[in-house]
């Protein structure tokens, strides 16, 4: 379990150190276009692609950080333990619907091949990065599943 | 089952999964992947959820959203909303009610260089609530005034929830920001109008605070140069179609890491913990956006919102009573998710709707912004009076209480809006 906090975390500061280079390059194009009337080929492309690496490494530190989004208007009423059922539950089945996410992500990083059209920057190595992501993402939710089962059994 | 019923099935299993606390991205997912397959086939389903995570963060406008998070976070670390109050106190302080007018002065300006709402109602609850206590402001005309306010960062550009309302409608981001400016200087405006009304009405309430010269003013003037240096390169960029909606992020958050950095506001520290806020925000805010393109897609193949847009559109009432309805649904719906949640999670709904009724979608962004911006200070769970009582430590509910003459201020905004659309639609009608 430690080692996963920790793999999350670190895939959590390449995320943060991709938002800062996505923010040069877009500054870049835009002085180069607007002052030497030279943007930065495919800038718009490269910032694409960098946002795959902005948003799903950072997934799983999200989630044990308990950041993700939920609506609380009923279940903090009830006793703990059966809050700590229910999350089970409901992050099992969530749990569900990402395995078969990430599941689809590994057949489509098999089989894509494409490039874009400024760069050539291949697509294959960022669709793996989302699907590694992807996948750590998926073994957070399980860490947090198994978290508040601990936590109905001590009781 | 026709697909009109799954549609509604769907939506009935969604509202169910969220009030047992699922996570919203993760209901959405699930309810759109299961509803596709259902009607499509299993294979159909499978290519969905197999390109839309990829194709929608790597979909360039997306490129915007981690970068004003970023810049709100860094503007927060670097304490500029004290500045803002301090120079906002120095020239409305000595009025009557006048603590409470520079704390709605502050979050404006706050809100012209900020897109979401926490860096101003932190900073207030921080800066503005000590110095009104001082003064033996009422207490609920202090947190009134603070919680309502610090909500103007949506309204006024640049803004997280017309930002996202125009990526999910495919409405021009520039023409909503423009569109937010004069209802946000409106709303500001109807506010201290009412804390004129209430401080005239019991003068005790806010006392006079003590006076300046006009020398103290015009010293005080220096805390504002930075926003206004912010707020006319990112707006004034946009608006001269230098860079566009979706570079300006990147432009904004650049400008706040040089412009802090060289006032010796940012350290190292700082900026990393800014990155970080900004990194787990984001990471949220795509959860949730992922699970609504899925969602999307289900909706549209059970072909639902559309029967419900032109069903409701041939409703023999008065598009009033249509338009009433919504207001209602979405002030409730504030009371519940947060304003980006409550964006995401209904535009594949109300959009269709909105379009079938023939109403402005620009327009229709500004009102849905202050509709939400109300439930989110209101009970029982709205978002933004939660921030507030956890960075000051008071009782949520004594929020709660103090929010009711600023909500009249709100709801006559939206009417104002309703009855003259010129004041969003204006500025971008001026737009090339």
């Amino acid at each position: 379990m430690k080692i996963i906090d920790r793999l999350c975390l670190w895939l959590g500061y390449a995320s943060a150190v991709a938002i800062i280079i996505l923010m040069l390059v877009v500054v870049a194009d835009v002085c180069g276009r607007y002052f030497f009337n030279n943007p930065i080929t495919g800038a718009s492309e490269l910032a694409s692609f960098l946002m795959i690496v902005v948003v799903f490494p950072a997934l799983a530190w999200t989630a044990l950080e308990g950041k993700h989004i939920k609506v609380d208007l009923l279940v903090s009423r009830f006793s703990p333990r059966a809050q700590a059922i229910l999350d089970s539950i409901t992050l099992l089945v969530a749990l569900g619907i990402y395995i078969v996410i990430t599941w689809q992500s590994v057949l489509e990083s098999m089989s894509v091949d494409t490039a874009t059209g400024m760069l050539r920057l291949q697509h294959a190595p960022f669709y793996w990065i989302m699907t590694v992501s992807l996948a750590i993402f998926c073994l957070s939710i399980l860490v947090l599943v198994i978290r508040n089962i601990t936590r109905v059994v001590k009781r | 089952m026709s697909p009109e019923t799954i549609g509604v099935i769907g939506l009935l299993i969604l509202i169910i999964l969220l009030v047992l606390r699922m996570w919203i991205g993760a209901a959405m997912a699930l309810v759109g992947f299961l509803g596709y397959a259902y009607i499509l086939g299993i294979k159909p389903a499978f290519a969905v959820i197999s390109q839309i995570p990829f194709t929608t963060v790597s979909w360039y406008p997306m490129t915007t959203v981690p970068l004003y998070i970023f810049m709100g976070c860094v503007l927060f670390q670097s304490q500029i909303g004290k500045d803002l109050y301090d120079t906002a106190y120095a020239w409305v302080g000595q009025l009557r009610g006048g603590l409470a007018s520079a704390t709605v002065i502050a979050c404006a300006l706050f809100a012209s260089i900020t897109g979401i709402s926490a860096p101003a109602l932190v900073t207030m609850g921080k800066v503005a609530l000590p110095a009104m206590r001082k003064y033996n402001y009422d207490d609920h005309l202090a947190l009134g005034s603070i919680a309502c306010a610090g909500t103007l960062a949506f309204l006024i550009p640049p803004s997280m929830s017309l930002i996202i309302y125009g990526i999910l409608t495919e409405t021009s981001i520039a023409r909503l920001y423009m569109a937010g400016f004069l209802p946000g200087i409106l709303m500001a405006g109807l506010f201290m109008v009412t804390i004129m009304i209430i401080t005239a009405i019991r003068p005790t309430a806010g006392p006079a605070g003590p006076k300046t010269t006009f020398r103290q003013k015009a010293v005080s003037l220096k805390g504002v140069w930075p926003t206004l240096l912010l707020f006319l390169v990112v707006l004034g960029g946009i608006y001269l179609g230098v860079f566009t909606p979706t570079e300006g992020g990147a432009v904004g958050a650049f400008g706040s890491v040089v412009i802090t950095a060289a006032m010796k506001r940012l350290n190292f520290r700082k900026l990393v913990d800014s990155v970080i806020e900004a990194t787990q925000t984001t990471a949220l805010v795509f959860l949730l956006i992922i699970g609504a393109y899925i969602l999307m897609k289900f909706l549209a193949v059970s072909k639902l919102t559309i029967l419900m847009g032109t069903t409701v559109a041939a409703l023999p009432v008065h598009p009033m009573v249509i338009f009433a309805g919504i207001v209602v649904l979405y002030i409730i719906l504030g009371m519940f998710l947060d304003i980006i949640s409550a964006v995401i999670l209904t535009i594949p709904v109300v959009y269709p709707l909105v379009l079938a009724m023939g109403w402005d979608p620009i327009w229709f962004g500004v009102i849905i912004t202050i509709l939400i911006e109300i439930g989110l200070v209101t009970p029982p769970v709205g978002m933004d009076a939660f921030v507030l009582a956890g960075a000051i430590d008071i009782p949520i509910a004594k929020i709660f209480r103090s929010i009711v003459p600023f909500l009249i201020a709100a709801i006559f905004c939206i009417i104002l809006i309703t009855i003259f659309p010129q004041i969003a639609l204006f500025l971008p009608s001026t737009m090339g």
